[in-house]
């Protein structure tokens, strides 16, 4: 039963991903909800419990992508992970709505500026521009609510298992 | 229990690690491994695609139903002066066909290397390239053309494996484009705005074109040839420069619903 929750949850984070999101682009950009989703994970499981699924992702995202050096996304997932939840427990400890919106996009932004960072770093070419930043990291946050709730309905269920 | 769960955290990353760097480190294992992953996502990612275009594609009609008996009587008017001209080049079109099929080039001039379908796209958000199903084994080469079937520029090959490619599109953020005006034959570079649309700049105040003209490759920049189809022109910004004007342009691909391409040598 477990598993199938899983891929279910799966199949429909790929879905909304690869076929809604991609036509309802802002100024050319849409959320990564898989990003958003790993986020919400580790507010509710803290990173060390995602962690499986924070090497998934960052594979998969890896070899989706233009560069091709595995691990990269992982690195900076991970960070971002550990970041949120830093911010989680230190700073917004009550878990109300604006809290949780907050710490999506300071996480958000951290993984951005991070992945900025680190492709100068390694020479690596990135398509930033200020604008697209600017747009993904509010439409990723308006997104942040209803699919942390979906995570936490997630969590719960597996939990309940 | 929590030092058994660090340890056990420390364990997986530092393996992790070990792991990645000798995968990173051995030559064509991270295409060969790519290959095998968009052997296995691919047809899913052409399904969710797929899907997701005709749930879009409902509501959008749905959006759209208060304005289509306006656009349907602007068209009927529009196809009885088009049925006229269609039923002209039909012929030339068809004598064009043969001769091309018979030498093996595209209707832009250029020899077709490959037809391909595009079976996975960027989906971190940006969407800078697609994924095609032609790679090595059918020839394919870094740097090569790839066209929409209707002709238009599409961008070039970025990364060859055996079996997909990754085509970097033209409105990725560093690629610049020698670029020329169909009927003004004023040349420039097409770049990436910042809205994530194309523009050309450095145009001088003294030149005047019209909205709608079409822009070509001029082949300058010895990436593209020439004469390939970039896109039309959008908007006229004069700007508070004395000299020059700049131009935005809307490619004449629209990428989000680009299944096919086509590559040339």
């Amino acid at each position: 039963m477990k598993i199938v929750i899983i891929i279910i949850f799966v199949v429909i984070f790929l879905f909304l991903q690869i076929g809604i999101l991609p036509n309802l682009k802002i100024a050319n950009v849409y959320p990564n909800l898989f990003l958003i989703g790993l986020i919400g994970l580790t507010i509710l499981i803290g990173w060390k419990q995602s962690l499986g699924w924070i090497i998934a992702t960052g594979l998969f995202l890896d070899f989706y992508s233009l560069n091709n050096i595995l691990g990269i996304s992982i690195f900076i997932l991970l960070l971002t992970c550990i970041f949120s939840q830093f911010l989680n427990q230190r700073f917004l400890k009550k878990e109300n709505k604006l809290s949780v919106v907050l710490i999506f996009t300071i996480s958000l932004l951290f993984f951005e500026i991070l992945s900025i960072i680190l492709f100068k770093i390694l020479r690596i070419e990135s398509n930033f521009y200020l604008l697209g930043l600017i747009v993904k990291i509010i439409y990723s946050s308006i997104l942040a609510l209803p699919v942390f709730y979906v995570i936490k309905w997630y969590v719960d269920k597996i939990k309940s298992l | 229990m929590e030092k058994f769960q660090n340890k056990k955290t420390l364990f997986i990353l530092c393996a992790l690690i070990v792991v990645l760097m000798i995968i990173n480190i051995i030559p064509g294992l991270v295409k060969g491994l790519g290959n095998f992953v968009y052997k296995i996502f691919s047809p899913f990612e052409r399904i969710f695609s797929n899907a997701g275009k005709g749930i879009v594609g409902f509501f959008q009609i749905l959006i759209s139903i208060g304005d289509l008996n306006k656009q349907n009587l602007a068209l009927q008017e529009k196809n009885t002066t088009l049925e006229s001209e269609i039923a002209k080049l039909n012929e030339v079109e068809k004598e064009n066909l043969v001769l091309k099929n018979a030498l093996n080039i595209s209707k832009s001039g250029q020899p077709i290397k490959e037809v391909a379908l595009i079976v996975g796209k960027d989906i971190q958000g940006t969407q800078d390239w697609i994924l095609i199903n032609k790679g090595s084994k059918q020839g394919i080469l870094r740097d090569m053309i790839v066209l929409s079937p209707e002709n238009a520029l599409v961008g070039r090959i970025n990364e060859v494996s055996s079996d997909f490619s990754k085509v970097m599109l033209i409105t990725y953020k560093d690629s610049a484009i020698a670029g020329i005006l169909e009927n003004q034959r004023i040349e420039g570079l097409i770049k990436k705005s910042d809205k994530g649309g194309l523009f050309m700049d450095f145009i001088p105040k003294t030149e005047k074109f019209e909205l709608g003209e079409r822009i070509i490759t001029s082949g300058m920049d010895n990436l593209y040839p020439k004469g390939i189809l970039i896109g039309t022109i959008e908007n006229i910004d004069p700007s508070d420069n004395q000299i020059f004007q700049k131009i935005t342009i809307t490619p004449a691909v629209n990428f989000s619903k680009l299944e096919q391409v086509i590559i040339i040598k």
